[in-house]
């Protein structure tokens, strides 16, 4: 089994999507996904209303194809304090949501992610994060990998999921370097050559976990990062399957 | 049969490439499939005057048979029409320009030029529309993409230059091929749900070429983008080495290979 922790449902497919991502990864030993959610569905600012909708949206696939999705509940820290907690509270409802999924309306050194890192903490969830180092492009609160690390050092117990291994590359690999609460996903940009044998060196395969971004990019490609790495098979074993179960509290 | 149209041999300062001889890169594209491959010279993006780089990867690939040089040439220098007439001579399937990274308009006259004398020697010319994803480079070095309107315009104004656009985005690549048909355009940069199957749906799927970028992409993604294409058989070989074969001239390459 490989599990793919970083995939994205739309909201203007929440069917056909979901089966379609099953029937491509199946053929390439795919067989569970953790949803996102349509994060920039709505911009980079969403506002409560279109975060409900974000995660209605997750919990349909999570209630319709419970074996082959788990999912995250994704957020605006930005927001009320009183509504985050709500809003976990409501999609934690749902057994197979396994925790928070945030992106660019905030940065992570914002004293405004303080309530949701304090709920992970409590309920033992995850938090898997957009980082980038963008040389071009970058939105006002986009967080780096340097912004993660900072997250990382506040919140030594919470485990923290650092999306897109390439465009963090080797600068992002040694900023989270220290924080052992930190996974990095191997989703992000062009698979470019040699970044997971460099994290596998710097991180161990301990820490990496095998993302595709998808439907922006092809599960095949993003599995390939992995498969055309000059890694062993057990270092292969735990990134493409044993991180991402333990992370999700599933049994090997 | 696997043709790679977008291949390159040697050292680049912002990655550490695993294959960096001749020998140990054939060996390592020949692990994934690949027959054939043109390879072109990564230190002549970077160098003033990319002939030494050239000469350079002329003698590398000697001793390795399925790796076909392709010069770069930079036409902002007087000295392209000569070596052009050396390569040509040499017999070179192709020759690669990357007008961004040697900061020149595809509209100059000299662009115009060397179309010409590539169209008089039937052979193709490959752009390099980029190296590297834009948001990833090193800062103290961004070099934008070769805009897809000079690219059009220039294969307009010469409708029997055969041109292929190597590392072209998804989008580019459709708008690339809507309506010249001497574009083609590699598979190196395409990614979306499904690539190939969905480019396909977009772009005639005799304009597409299997290139993997290699070394600066993993090899593997992009021979996964065919190995798992959800395409027909005849879709699936012209992608794989036909229309290789068209763009480069199919009785050229039969003695190239020969």
């Amino acid at each position: 089994m490989i599990v793919d922790i970083h995939v994205h449902p739309q909201l203007d497919a929440p069917d056909t999507l979901p089966a379609r991502l099953i029937a491509l990864g199946a053929p390439l030993g795919i067989e569970r996904m953790l949803l996102l959610g349509d994060v920039l569905r709505f911009g980079y600012c969403p506002n409560e209303a279109q975060i409900r909708q974000i995660n209605d949206n997750t919990l349909h696939a999570l209630d319709r194809w419970p074996e082959q999705f788990r999912g995250l509940c994704h957020l605006n820290p930005a927001h009320d304090p009183a509504f985050l907690r709500d809003e976990i509270e409501r999609c934690l409802a749902q057994p197979l949501m396994r925790g928070v999924k945030l992106e660019v309306a905030v940065n992570a050194r914002d004293c405004r992610l303080d309530p949701i890192m304090a709920e992970l903490e409590r309920r033992d969830l995850i938090l898997l994060h957009h980082a980038w180092y963008k040389t071009t492009g970058a939105v006002a609160a986009e967080s780096t990998p340097a912004d993660i690390a900072d997250l990382a050092r506040r919140w030594p117990r919470v485990r923290i999921v650092m999306a897109h291994l390439s465009p963090a590359g080797p600068r992002g690999i040694q900023d989270v370097k220290p924080y052992a609460n930190v996974w990095v996903d191997t989703s992000g940009a062009q698979p470019t050559a040699g970044v997971v044998e460099y994290a596998v060196r710097e991180l161990g395969a301990e820490r990496i976990v095998f993302g595709s971004d998808a439907p922006g990019r092809d599960l095949a490609v993003q599995l390939a990062r992995v498969l055309g790495a000059d890694i062993d098979a057990a270092q292969r074993q735990r990134i493409l399957r044993d991180n991402a179960l333990a992370l999700l509290g599933e049994p090997c | 049969m696997l043709i790679d149209v977008n291949v390159w041999l040697g050292h680049w300062p912002f990655q550490r490439f695993a294959s960096t001889s001749a020998a140990a890169l054939e060996r390592h594209l020949q692990a994934h499939g690949i027959d054939m491959a043109l390879v072109s010279p990564v230190e002549a993006i970077l160098r003033p005057d990319p002939g030494e780089d050239n000469a350079a990867l002329f003698r590398a690939v000697g001793a390795a048979p399925s790796l076909s040089p392709v010069p770069v040439l930079r036409p902002s220098l007087p000295s392209w029409p000569r070596h052009l007439r050396e390569y040509a001579e040499r017999g070179v399937l192709a020759v690669r320009v990357l007008p961004n990274y040697h900061l020149y308009d595809l509209a100059v006259p000299e662009a115009d030029e060397l179309a010409e004398a590539m169209i008089e020697l039937d052979l193709p010319l490959l752009i390099q529309l980029r190296v590297e994803d834009e948001r990833s480079q090193y800062p103290l070095l961004q070099v934008a993409g070769v805009p897809t309107a000079a690219v059009l315009a220039f294969a307009r104004r010469h409708p029997t230059l055969r041109l292929a656009c190597l590392c072209a985005y998804f989008g580019e690549a459709v708008e690339l091929t809507a309506d010249t048909p001497n574009v083609w355009v590699d598979l190196a940069f395409v990614e979306t749900l499904d690539t190939v199957a969905s480019l396909v749906a977009r772009v005639p799927a005799e304009r597409v070429l299997f290139g993997s970028h290699t070394p600066f992409l993993y090899t593997r993604a992009a021979r996964d983008k065919l190995r798992h294409a959800n395409v027909p058989p005849a879709a699936l070989q012209a992608l794989a080495s036909g229309n290789a074969a068209r763009l480069l001239g199919a009785g050229r390459l039969a003695k190239d290979s020969g």
